[in-house]
């Protein structure tokens, strides 16, 4: 045997102890600790929970954490609420795109005690920059079209009625440009500037925070696009028709079961996203009158 | 009426097709039941024009997430379906709303309850919770320790889900498309017949899945905190060791939950500590609760001294802790001795002494004359091939379907059983697998003792001594040169020594796991049908030596595994060039190189005379 093969035969040797022994000193290990573990108190073992504030329990539930239901003919999974009576079935497309939520969330009108649920609602179909945003002040946004959640990408309009309520894969977003080659209005240097901010926000000291925090939101209007402005009975910032909506649809939208519902909630919170000159009447989030 | 496309959630598992020849029929019951399926509620008030969306949530100032959807779908799958919004949530007075109060369950708020007329409410229940172990307060009014932990009714419930069952014929889950069609005759309306078909057959069987009751119980009695502020102990754990628990995990509906024992008469919510008197978990009770009819109907009283929640805890289950701690040092006693001394072996197998090298190479070449004089050298004949198959086909068997229910909640776990039928199936395998098993180590024993015979018989030697000297000469039975091998090889793998031992025909490892198996083999037989019919086991042993038979079914299982897996495996085909498959066990022929190497005293025991014509 030549010295060559004589080598490659060590080395092949070597190897092949090298990966038996190492499995068999893995293997004998789990075995040992497994074994062992299978003796004493079952709880001696399982840390003590830290306390659990709401809080958290909150933020958990809308992790993957999931529950299975088990009907016999059919199971499925569906999130876990903490005192959660209804079931919900699944969560809601999350929204890839739009930057906006990396900061704010998925739910992030919080003020107005009566309206922040139904602001939140809409944010399953509008962009932020629908109501929050003006590329240019005092032009407000005529032309609307809808994005692809996931890339952002302009899409078509979606057909409502193959979706569950509100749920579309898409969001109204406002548009610009030409009729011919329209794009959808994004803060493309804010949300670079926020990506960076977010990074560094450790480093920065509490003016720079401040003025990052006001470069954020530069183009954001101080009067955001009201509930009546979409739900009046005469016309609705919204063009419901172009966007896709059914005729039914929209004339529902402006009908007087949803105008009168809006008009009843006379405390509507009128967005004040960096007004801070005016006092908030504690507890409630409203301003004082 | 709005009819839905959709479930709207993560569906793990559609209907199931259980025969082919039924599947129209079961296609049929896929579409009535996931599809169109029309929206019972009673939503008068319109609430849904806002609480159908999903996004309609807000955070409110504690930071509690608040989500105000309500899945009409799901909603329309239960008993609930009839009620109006308005019906719980009695304090809303108009639309747009205020912040609505807190449901309160025991209202009097609900539909009619058509047998008598009268408006239906869960009063009652809150009476039998008060005389549970979860009421909050005593009976004489003092509050228990730390209330607060005590459950409401939202603790345990969420909105209630049908089950239908079919039971035409046959039980099986779903709607009886045809005892729908039966009741269609009558009662013209479909909407109707469906939600009191599904309502009514939901009521047949238990209302929940067991894994469902688990979880919920789970929620507090497997919450280490909560558990030592109450000195509980922790009994979801040691429910999930007995078999009731493993075929919960393994998806049977029919294993026996919380509420089975605990809860076996009249209502779920009447749970009470297992010292109160009245409880079926109480020890006068026990008897009765686990010979019900649905369960070990033909056992003794005596079944009920098995301790379903036994831990190995040494201050609260001594004898169970003293099983655990034999067989976990049994198992580490023999395997990691013999892993070290393999590992060892291994490495100087890398390093050899010029001794053994030189001793091998001269065995080699007088093995490769041998082999090739006779056409190869026969190491074991056809019969042992044959037992050596068998045997690996059933340990296989038994391991594929009785691992899953060792470690049933290993992701892995349920896809091995469902190869074997499941639940339903795998555990009648794994009986016919161990049954076989046992059948052929008495075979095995039979075709040795017939063997021992005839050689006596050849020498006309039949007295007992003569049978005791013949089975203690049998190859495979230890001897003092064993002994003398395993010291020579400890000091060569630890370089004491440069002489490696020439084994015989088998060496001091093989001779183990034979022995290993006259030990296993039985006990694992034994323990398995005393398992197995542990009604029958009543007749003879009390219930808790049944905690004890599983102690030793697992431990010994997986010593068997393990010495299998990682002794067996890898000292056979773990050596080099063997993988993956050592011829021997095919034609039965050993390798000059091979037998050199591991039976090196087998060719330095041939005679003189036959080494010399070599």
């Amino acid at each position: 045997m030549s010295h060559k093969a004589s080598l490659s035969k060590k080395f092949l040797l070597l190897l092949h102890v090298g990966i038996v022994s190492t499995l068999l000193v893995g293997a004998s290990t789990w075995l040992t600790l497994y074994l062992i573990g299978t003796l004493g108190d079952p709880f001696a073992g399982k840390g003590v929970q830290t306390p659990d504030p709401d809080v958290f329990n909150s933020v958990v539930a809308l992790t993957e954490k999931k529950v299975a239901r088990y009907l016999g003919e059919w199971e499925f999974l569906e999130p876990k609420l903490p005192g959660h009576f209804h079931h919900v079935g699944r969560w809601y497309q999350s929204d890839k795109w739009n930057f906006c939520i990396n900061c704010h969330g998925q739910t992030p009108h919080s003020r107005s005690p009566q309206a922040r649920a139904f602001l939140n609602m809409h944010n399953l179909f509008i962009s932020c920059q629908v109501c929050h945003v003006r590329e240019q002040k005092e032009t407000e946004h005529t032309r609307f079209g809808w994005t692809d959640m996931t890339n952002g990408q302009l899409c078509s309009s979606p057909d409502m009625a193959k979706h569950p309520w509100g749920e579309y894969g898409a969001k109204i977003v406002p548009l610009k440009g030409s009729e011919e080659s329209p794009q959808a209005v994004v803060l493309k240097e804010e949300e670079v500037f926020a990506e960076e901010f977010r990074k560094r926000m450790d480093e920065l000291d509490d003016q720079q925070k401040v003025i990052g925090n006001k470069f954020i939101h530069r183009r954001c209007v101080e009067t955001p696009v009201r509930c009546s402005n979409c739900h009046n009975s005469e016309e609705a910032f919204l063009p419901y028709k172009a966007l896709g909506y059914s005729s039914e649809r929209a004339a529902f939208l402006m009908s007087a079961e949803v105008v009168d519902l809006v008009a009843r909630y006379e405390t509507f919170h009128l967005p004040t996203l960096l007004k801070t000159d005016e006092p908030m009447e504690e507890g409630t989030g409203e301003k004082t009158k | 009426m709005k009819y839905f496309t959709n479930i709207n959630c993560d569906v793990i598992r559609g209907p199931k097709i259980l025969s082919l020849r039924l599947a129209p029929v079961f296609l049929a019951l896929a579409l009535a039941i996931m599809l169109p399926q029309a929206l019972y509620a009673v939503d008068a008030e319109n609430c849904l024009m806002c609480h159908r969306f999903r996004g309609l949530a807000r955070v409110d100032k504690e930071g509690d997430y608040r989500l105000f959807y309500v899945d009409e779908t799901l909603f329309s799958r239960g008993p609930h379906a009839r009620v109006s919004c308005k019906g719980c949530h009695a304090d809303i007075e108009k639309i747009p709303h205020d912040d609505a109060k807190q449901v309160d369950c025991l209202r009097s708020c609900h539909i009619e309850e058509p047998t008598r007329e009268i408006i239906f409410t869960h009063a009652k229940v809150s009476e039998t919770l008060e005389d549970s172990v979860h009421a909050p307060i005593e009976k004489d009014g003092t509050s228990r320790s730390f209330p607060e932990d005590f459950p409401g009714c939202k603790n345990c419930h969420d909105i209630p889900l049908f089950r239908p069952i079919s039971l035409f014929k046959t039980v099986r889950p779903g709607v009886s498309e045809h005892a729908i069609n039966r009741c269609l005759v009558c009662h013209s309306d479909e909407h109707f017949t469906r939600y009191y078909y599904s309502h009514v057959t939901t009521r047949l069987h238990k209302a929940r899945d067991p894994r469902e009751v688990i979880d919920m119980c789970s929620t507090c009695h497997a919450d280490t905190a909560l558990a030592r502020r109450h000195k509980l102990p922790d009994v979801v754990s040691s429910y999930f060791e007995t078999y009731h628990g493993k075929a919960v995990l393994l998806g049977s509906s029919l294993a026996p939950d919380c509420l089975d024992c605990h809860a076996r008469q009249g209502s779920v919510h009447e749970m009470r500590s297992a010292t109160d008197p009245r409880s079926s978990v109480h020890p006068d009770n026990r008897p009765a609760t686990c010979s019900t009819a649905d369960c070990h109907h033909s056992a003794t009283p005596a079944l009920a001294s098995f301790d379903v929640h036994a831990s190995r805890d040494m201050s609260t289950h001594t004898l169970e802790f003293g099983v655990g701690l034999f067989f976990v040092i049994m198992t580490l006693g023999i395997l990691l001795p013999i892993l070290t001394l393999n590992i060892l072996g291994l490495i100087r197998e890398l390093l050899p002494s010029h001794q053994a090298e030189r001793e091998i190479e001269r065995l080699v070449k007088l093995a490769e004359k041998k082999a090739a004089l006779e056409g190869g050298i026969l190491r074991f004949t056809g019969a042992q091939r044959i037992q050596h198959a068998f045997l690996v086909t059933v340990f296989l068997v038994l391991c594929l379907t009785g691992f899953p229910m060792k470690f049933p909640n290993a992701p892995w776990a349920p896809v091995v059983y469902d190869l074997f039928g499941g639940i339903n199936g795998a555990p009648i395998v794994h009986r016919v697998a161990g049954v076989a098993l046992l059948v052929g180590f008495a075979l095995h024993i039979v075709l040795i003792l017939l063997g021992v015979k005839r050689s006596l018989a050849q020498k006309d030697k039949l007295s007992l001594r003569a049978w005791v000297g013949a089975i203690l000469a049998l190859p495979m039975i230890p001897k003092w040169r064993d002994m003398k091998d395993l010291i020579a090889f400890t000091k060569y793998v630890f370089f004491l020594s440069p002489r490696r031992p020439n084994y015989g025909r088998f060496c001091w490892k093989e001779k183990l796991e034979y022995l290993g198996l006259f030990w296993g083999i039985p006990l694992l037989g034994v323990t398995g049908i005393l398992l197995w019919a542990e009604s029958i086991s009543s007749h003879v042993f009390p219930g808790w030596v049944l905690n004890v038979v599983y102690l030793a079914h697992t431990y010994e299982s997986l010593l068997a595994v393990a010495h299998i897996t990682l002794v067996h495996i890898p000292g056979v085909l773990g050596r080099p060039g063997v993988s993956p498959l050592s011829s021997m066990v095919l034609n039965g022929k050993i390798a000059p190189r091979a037998l050199a190497e591991e039976h090196g005293g087998e060719i330095t025991d041939w005679s003189p005379a036959e080494e010399v014509k070599l």
